[in-house]
């Protein structure tokens, strides 16, 4: 087991280093001047070079990338270009949006999928089986902001029970404000990206209905209820485990567009106003911090799903 | 021809080539006519109902909704298209070498396609818009490497797994070079397959372009897109709800049209479930 973990994490720092040399590629190597872009077409020659110096861009490719990312292993992101403010300080500030509402909208996935996902595909052949499979294509068919805008229109302008907008401005020293905010953006993708994961469900419970195991309980005169319950469903929860990372990392992003759309002042609304204001080495930063958050999740579902798989547990001292 | 007509037979399949006819239709159509100009913007008919003159009403610059929306279809479908063909070049050019290359190839290959697999679609486009300023083109790239890759990992395993099968062993004992092999055997094989995540990720793109329009990073405002019209409309949702409908309205049907043909084109192709991947297509 202890080797197994080992590997993993091993796979996780190979990977995030490639991701790390893929987003410096992309962001220093194709685009000719990092300083002309930053600073615009318009600067002027002066402020070009000395935003070249700021930057280090006059040191060789090589240098500039072993810097960034020896600062980063010292948790030191470095300064933005624009405003000069320290951007870990800045990450961790904006995490307090970001952090519960991912949590929040993986709750509301959960919620929605499991449940449904089981139930449809026990039902199969029935017609609310076939209308929950039929809402799981059509919902999952729905872009994200119209199904926010439309959750605005009936939930905050007709029926006022929820803010349309924003955040509170201290924060989480009103914690029910807060949590108030962020129970429509959930809401939003919480259903959408619970649609994608009932799919999910449903055809590994569909698969468990058939297994052997499942099919030798019900021949022994329990029910197919009792026998999906007690016997299939470990099996469709181990299967869940194994694409909860990728969920997890779906909401992140996604959040990308609910923070925006619902003007919370979180990590993904900070990269889209950073991307506007051309601030590249905050983007760089901000975009590696989110891709190591996603494939540390990746490797913590593997490792999660190996520790409760019974069938590992024979395998364990290899 | 003979599996369209297998797709049509279902209802659903008969909804999805439907759409797609309507969709494509208004796209051609509105080369060379529309109802209104979709860009003539009026201060003497900001927000009118629908009507005669102006079949969906008029938006809060005055412009036509429904011509707007008719060449909105032009982005939509042409995102969907064009990230179709560029995904397809790079799931076919990571799955040929990464499924029947040599050992050393096929490793890495598959390495890159685990690291690329887990890089976000919408964080890729976020980066390129940075580097190169917003555009329909970047939307399409950032779209057609992304799922190119999701692509390439379906088809690399299916390859791998129909070179070792029996009739492709026969074929080679029999003489067949190796390019007739992959035109007469391998292609054919996975073709089911890579049908269905083809259209999957298209549907995915539709709705990944509207994000991103959103957000900004998408089509111009001058061009009259799906996307940026439902953006605009937020600012007046609690005034004018009714145009709030109509731009979702359209992406959703298109969207759908993609996603049910694909389930109608699994079930005729007899390919199994994507949801069994745990490679989902992530908008």
């Amino acid at each position: 087991m202890t080797r197994f973990i080992l590997g993993r994490v091993g796979l996780l720092a190979v990977a995030w280093l490639l991701a790390s040399v893929l987003i410096f590629a992309t962001l220093r190597i194709l685009p000719g001047d990092v300083a002309l872009v930053i600073g615009g077409s318009k600067a002027s020659p002066e402020r070009t070079a000395q935003l070249r110096e700021a930057l280090g861009l006059n040191q060789p490719i090589l240098t500039q990338y072993f810097e960034w990312i020896g600062g980063v292993l010292r948790f030191d992101l470095g300064e933005s270009v624009l405003t000069g403010a320290s951007i870990s300080a800045e990450l961790i500030e904006k995490a307090e949006v970001t952090v519960p509402l991912t949590l929040l909208s993986l709750a509301i996935v959960l919620l929605v999928a499991l449940p449904l996902g089981v139930f449809a595909a026990y039902k199969r052949r029935s017609a609310v089986g076939q209308i929950v499979q039929a809402s799981s294509v059509l919902v999952s068919a729905i872009p994200v902001v119209w199904a926010g805008l439309l959750g605005i229109i009936v939930l905050s302008t007709w029926l006022q029970w929820l803010p349309s907008q924003g955040f509170p401005r201290d924060g989480w020293s009103e914690p029910w404000l807060a949590f108030r905010a962020l129970i429509l953006p959930a809401l939003t993708i919480g259903l959408i990206e619970g649609a994608i994961l009932f799919r999910f469900v449903r055809s590994a419970t569909l698969r468990a209905l058939e297994a052997d195991h499942v099919r030798t309980a019900m021949s022994q005169g329990n029910s197919r209820l009792r026998a999906l319950l007690a016997h299939g469903l470990p099996g469709v929860g181990l299967s869940v485990v194994s694409v909860l990372g990728l969920q997890a990392a779906a909401l992140l992003v996604g959040a990308v567009v609910i923070e925006q759309l619902f003007s919370l002042p979180g990590l993904g609304r900070m990269l889209v106003t950073d991307v506007g204001n051309r601030d590249l080495t905050k983007v760089q930063s901000t975009i590696l911090v989110m891709t190591g958050i996603i494939l540390a999740l990746g490797a913590l579902v593997d490792v999660v799903h190996r520790l409760i798989d019974p069938r590992m547990k024979g395998s364990s001292e290899e | 021809m003979r599996v369209l007509r297998r797709v049509m037979r279902t209802p659903s399949g008969c909804f999805a080539v439907g759409v797609f006819a309507l969709v494509a239709g208004a796209a051609l159509v509105s080369l060379v006519w529309l109802p209104q100009d979709p860009n003539a913007a009026s201060a003497s008919r900001l927000w009118l109902p629908p009507g005669a003159e102006h079949w969906l009403g008029t938006d809060g610059s005055g412009r036509d909704i429904a011509s707007r929306i008719i060449a909105g279809s032009r982005v939509s479908l042409g995102v969907a298209l064009g990230t179709g063909v560029l995904a397809s070049i790079i799931g076919f050019a990571l799955a040929l070498p990464g499924g029947l290359g040599n050992r050393p190839v096929r490793e890495i290959v598959a390495v890159s396609i685990d690291v690329l697999v887990a890089f976000p679609t919408i964080l890729l486009a976020i980066m390129l818009t940075a580097v190169f300023g917003s555009g329909i083109p970047i939307v399409i790239v950032s779209l057609g490497v992304a799922f190119g890759v999701s692509i390439g990992r379906v088809l690399r395993a299916e390859l791998r797994q129909v070179a070792g099968a029996d009739f492709v062993l026969a074929a080679r004992v029999a003489g067949l070079s190796k390019f007739r092999i992959l035109v007469r055997h391998l292609i054919p094989s996975v073709r089911p397959v890579f049908v269905v995540q083809l259209t999957l990720s298209m549907g995915t793109a539709v709705l990944a372009e509207a994000s991103l329009s959103y957000l900004g990073f998408g089509a111009p405002k001058a061009i009259p897109s799906w996307g940026v019209m439902l953006a605009e409309t937020q600012r007046y949702i609690s005034i004018y709800p009714a145009t709030v409908l109509w731009p979702g309205l359209a992406i959703t049907l298109l969207v759908l049209a993609f996603f049910l043909f694909g389930d109608a084109l699994r079930d005729a192709l007899d390919v199994r479930d994507p949801a069994d991947e745990t490679a989902e297509v992530t908008p």
